[in-house]
């Protein structure tokens, strides 16, 4: 079973996420901030991690720098309300490797998780 | 025995004595008026900090076992939202979001609101059509009109999250005669139910804002996309004289952001 590291702090878009990847056969590990990312991605070693930029404590951006710096090569894809293209700009610069927008339909989170699944 | 008790009245009495200047001579009489008055000043706070104190501790006790009761309740609700994720048919998440008990009607829409406003697509879809069927937009009509102004403005959130578009009436009405902060909250209801036509509203009620919250109407009617954009020149030009320079600057950042959420 393929575990899925989620870091975010709001506990309705943790359960919505953790329906969405157990009905996928994945196994979600849901955590509400970022600051033991490296050490959670280290022992977990994922098929995929979820971030969200605003979070208290560590910023999803901030410890998706972390994750890189440190060789973590796990698939990262951020998971925000902000909008905006230099938004984007900062999380890929940052290392995510996509971006999904809240409020989100679960169909184009599929379609941008599905390639790290299989 | 009473000696002592008196030694310890005289030092009660000690502020009250303070107040004649040296020299003054207390007779007996004085002394005691003045000892029963700090003695019974003393006993009433005593024990209206003591009522406090009770009061705080019940009030603590009430609201902790409230919400361990509210949140074993969104539990049984969160059922819904599952049933909803796994595409399950609408009668399925309408069983598991129907209330049970007194007081579940609110807890359950709750938990649906905490969901829909996270969701897009056939789950929104149906989770606002749930809501339809269960009544909770009726329900939030008629808050709108309730005597509790938290209750109202819950009532408009909830309306702006479910995009109901029989609310834009209801929510047109009550914008002339709400407080500022819930014409704020009635205006974030309407930009998310995202029906153009109010648009010439938002134009109206541009008058009767401060300044400094002209940016923030800015940015909701940007919500409506480039409909919006011949009313937020309009604006720009009609009112250009109650901007400051700072809130010209946030509201020309938000026409940007604006446009590149269009594009």
């Amino acid at each position: 079973m393929k575990k899925i590291l989620i870091f975010e702090d709001n506990s309705e878009i943790q359960l919505i996420l953790k329906l969405f990847f157990k009905k996928r056969g994945c196994e979600p590990l849901l955590y509400g901030d970022a600051s033991e990312a490296v050490e959670l991605a280290r022992a977990h070693q994922p098929a995929l991690i979820l971030m969200d930029i605003i979070m208290p404590g560590k910023d999803g951006l901030e410890a998706c720098k972390e994750l890189r710096s440190q060789g973590i090569t796990t698939p990262i894809v951020m998971l925000t309300s902000k909008a905006f293209r230099e938004d984007r700009e900062r999380g890929m610069l940052a290392g995510a490797t996509a971006y999904i927008l809240k409020p989100f339909n679960p169909k184009d989170l599929d379609a941008v998780v599905h390639p790290f699944l299989v | 025995m009473q000696s002592s008790i008196l030694s310890w009245f005289s030092v009660l009495a000690a502020p009250a004595c303070a107040q004649f200047p040296p020299g003054v001579v207390l007779d007996d009489a004085h002394f005691r008026s003045s000892l029963l008055f700090v003695l019974y000043a003393s006993l009433c706070l005593f024990w209206i900090v003591i009522t406090l104190f009770v009061y705080m501790l019940i009030f603590r006790i009430y609201h902790s076992l409230r919400s361990a009761y509210r949140e074993k309740r969104k539990e049984l609700f969160r059922q819904g939202v599952e049933l909803t994720l796994l595409e399950e048919p609408l009668e399925k998440v309408m069983d598991a979001f129907r209330p049970r008990r007194p007081g579940d009607l609110d807890i359950s829409q709750e938990v649906l609101l905490e969901a829909a406003c996270h969701l897009k697509g056939p789950p929104f879809d149906m989770l606002r059509e749930t809501a339809y069927r269960l009544g909770f937009m009726e329900e939030n009509l008629r808050s709108l009109r309730s005597r509790s102004r938290h209750r109202r403005g819950r009532a408009m959130e909830a309306l702006g999250i479910l995009r109901s578009s029989q609310a834009i009436v209801s929510l047109l009405d009550i914008l002339d005669h709400e407080a500022l902060d819930l014409q704020l909250t009635a205006l974030r209801a309407l930009a998310a139910i995202n029906d153009p036509v109010v648009l010439p509203y938002f134009m109206r009620i541009c008058d009767r804002l401060p300044p400094a919250l002209l940016p923030r109407l800015i940015s909701l009617m940007l919500e409506f996309g480039s409909a919006a954009h011949p009313h937020v020149r309009e604006l720009l030009i009609r009112h250009a004289n109650r901007f400051s320079s700072r809130s010209y600057a946030e509201a020309l950042k938000e026409i940007a952001q604006g446009l590149e959420r269009t594009l």
